[in-house]
């Protein structure tokens, strides 16, 4: 019987074959794995075209989600957003699935953007500019529909994912017990929100640096859509901070980020009122995140089993809102 | 169908069920991936104590070689080498076979050794104490016997690898010439080296600071047993320069780490003669094997697809060996 596993790499050379069958490309078709972990990426060289193919985790999103990613970033890409937008398959398909060992798993080929995914070194006119094209983003996508749309709740993702947190702070139940209250005091503090009527729609879902690539030509790109959906549009910014707040560790950055996003979209009240909350949720999510990450992809650069950092965030941040 | 892999990362939980079931464990077992690469390594937590558990990746050994691994491990651990030895199972053995996706992986589970990995910017006294830890090591294998056989075979690993390193340089003619002459070279001298005053024996195979710690109680530590084997002796000093080279440190780290060495074992004139085609070697059969693994594993950290530094290095060193 074959030995349960959590997660593949899918052999190159069949998926080549793969590609080949499947899209219209320029011949010979080589792929080189240049990303493992949550999802893989392939860099695919067809002819002297250049793509990338993202092979999604096993049985992570349902169809429906990738549907509605496809068409979304699809739209951003007609609305002139530069994104990796999908390539179109023979059969009219912008995405496939392949049964891997540990379930099915979700391939998409994106035409490729040429340039450098911002570091921790980024400056405040960076994280200015942004913060921007996360609001152009926003109001690019404010015009876009989809049956399948996925909604993001962060609460639902805390319910979803915390226990998987927990589990792993058996042994630290002065961390476990304020993850329970943390979590409880966010929760609660949500369930205020709902008369606010707080500007949703579609969202890109970790538009954290890394995910942002100046290109060749000076523009902005936005990558990884992997987590987008539908939900409120100021969570969007503080995926930005939360990865700012752990790496950067510069509150001008996080400052310069806002402003620039305010720029093109202006925040109401009931958005500029919560921002702590927002903040803190996000440290929720991100640590129970990698809590059910850690023993899929193995230590992840800056979280090796030591949740002090994504801790010490969190009870900051909870603090600061006044939830503590 | 179930899509072709080229790796996977067995569930924890159903690893954690076959550990109490092949180790007669009584209690709760704990599986966390620490590292994912060549191996995939976890710590376990269970009653009797954390161990560390390798799950090897299929193909690197067979079940002989593998064993002959444990064994010599084990031999170095009665002869007063910390190592992390092999924990025996219920019926004795040492290690056991789960079928993964991609083919047999084999499991161990070891000693878990508690203690501080070496800094890879090691100084010279650290690196004379290690070159002497190696001595050490090679004086403690010279009565170890077992039935398993297991062989370095740098040589022919090095031709089997070397055209997937020509690939990666398909375009680039004069490196592609130059790695096929001085490849052919290096495989020609090697074979002619005089077993009588190059003598072989049981080596570690990888005896680089990274695969060194320094436990609680000051003594030295070795880890990584994975290329050990039947090969010159003066030959496993290779691995420290490789690393050595690639941190950028400077030749007295190398040279005290030899003075070190021959501080408990001299070499003999030809073993001397022989360290920097031993050398040239390691640098050839590293690069040449990250060439090939780059798919499987994905980008190894320092190689990406620049390869320059590695062409710097096997240049600069295949002068030295008069290898032009």
């Amino acid at each position: 019987m074959v030995f349960p596993v959590i997660h593949s790499t899918l052999d190159p050379r069949a998926l080549e074959r793969e590609l080949v069958a499947r899209y219209d490309l320029a011949q010979p078709v080589h792929c080189q794995l240049i990303n493992r972990a949550n999802n893989d990426f392939y860099e695919v060289q067809a002819g002297s075209d250049r793509y990338a193919l993202r092979v999604a985790k096993a049985d992570f999103r349902t169809r429906e989600a990738y549907t509605y990613e496809a068409a979304y970033v699809h739209h951003l890409h007609t609305k002139g957003c530069q994104v990796p937008a999908p390539v179109r398959a023979n059969d009219g398909s912008l995405f496939f699935e392949v049964e891997a060992p540990e379930g099915i798993r979700t391939l998409t080929l994106m035409h490729w953007l040429d340039g450098k995914t911002f570091t921790e070194a980024m400056s405040a006119d960076d994280a200015a500019e942004v913060g921007g094209s996360l609001a152009t983003i926003h109001n690019a996508g404010a015009d876009f529909s989809s049956e399948s749309a996925r909604v993001i709740t962060a609460t639902n993702m805390l319910d979803e994912r915390i226990p998987h947190l927990l589990g792993m702070l058996e042994s630290d139940p002065e961390d476990h017990d304020f993850y329970v209250m943390a979590t409880e005091a966010v929760k609660a503090a949500y369930e205020k929100l709902g008369p606010l009527n707080l500007p949703r729609g579609p969202v890109h879902g970790d538009f954290q640096f890394a995910n942002v690539m100046r290109t060749v030509d000076g523009s902005l790109a936005a990558l990884d859509f992997d987590s987008c959906g539908v939900g409120l549009l100021i969570e969007d910014v503080f995926t930005f901070v939360w990865r700012s707040d752990m790496e950067i560790k510069d509150e001008s950055i996080n400052t310069a980020f806002i402003d620039g996003y305010k720029e093109e979209r202006p925040l109401m009240d009931g958005e500029l009122n919560n921002l702590g909350l927002f903040r803190v949720t996000r440290d929720l999510v991100m640590s129970s995140t990698f809590a059910i990450l850690i023993n899929r992809v193995g230590p992840v650069p800056g979280f090796d089993g030591d949740f002090g950092p994504f801790t010490a965030l969190a009870r900051k941040h909870l603090s600061d809102a006044g939830l503590a | 169908m179930t899509f072709p892999v080229s790796q996977s990362v067995l569930d924890s939980d159903a690893l954690a069920s076959e550990l109490a079931k092949q180790y007669g464990f009584k209690g709760a077992v704990r599986c966390r991936l620490l590292s994912r690469g060549m191996n995939d390594i976890y710590r376990i937590e269970h009653a009797n104590g954390p161990h560390a558990l390798k799950v090897a990746r299929t193909g690197k050994s067979n079940d002989d070689e593998f064993a002959y691994e444990q064994a010599y491990v084990n031999h170095l651990s009665e002869n007063g080498i910390e190592v992390p030895n092999a924990i025996p199972l219920a019926d004795g053995s040492l290690f056991f076979s789960v079928d993964a996706p991609e083919g047999k992986r084999q499991v161990v589970m070891m000693r878990w050794l508690e203690g501080q990995p070496y800094d890879i910017f090691v100084n010279e006294e650290d690196a004379h104490r290690l070159g002497a830890f190696l001595a050490d090591i090679h004086h403690a294998s010279k009565d170890f016997k077992t039935p398993h056989k297991k062989i370095v075979r740098s040589e022919p690993k090095m031709a089997e690898r070397l055209p997937y390193l020509l690939d990666m340089v398909r375009d680039r003619p004069d490196d592609h010439a130059y790695l096929e002459r001085a490849g052919a070279t290096v495989l020609e001298r090697m074979a002619a080296l005089d077993p009588a005053t190059v003598p072989s024996g049981a080596c570690h195979g990888d005896l680089q600071c990274a695969n060194a710690m320094q436990l609680e109680s000051g003594a030295l530590a070795v880890f990584d047993f994975s290329d050990c084997g039947i090969d010159p002796l003066a030959k496993d000093i290779a691995a420290f320069y490789w690393r050595n080279d690639f941190e950028g440190r400077p030749e007295t780290v190398n040279q005290a780490f030899v003075a070190g060495y021959e501080s408990v074992r001299p070499l003999s004139p030809d073993e001397k003669a022989a360290q920097p085609l031993f050398r040239l070697l390691r640098h050839f059969l590293i690069t040449s094997t990250m060439a090939q693994y780059v798919n499987r594993i994905g980008p190894v950290p320092g190689f990406d697809k620049n390869i320059e530094y590695y062409m710097d290095m096997i240049r600069r060193y295949g002068e030295q060996a008069s290898v032009s």
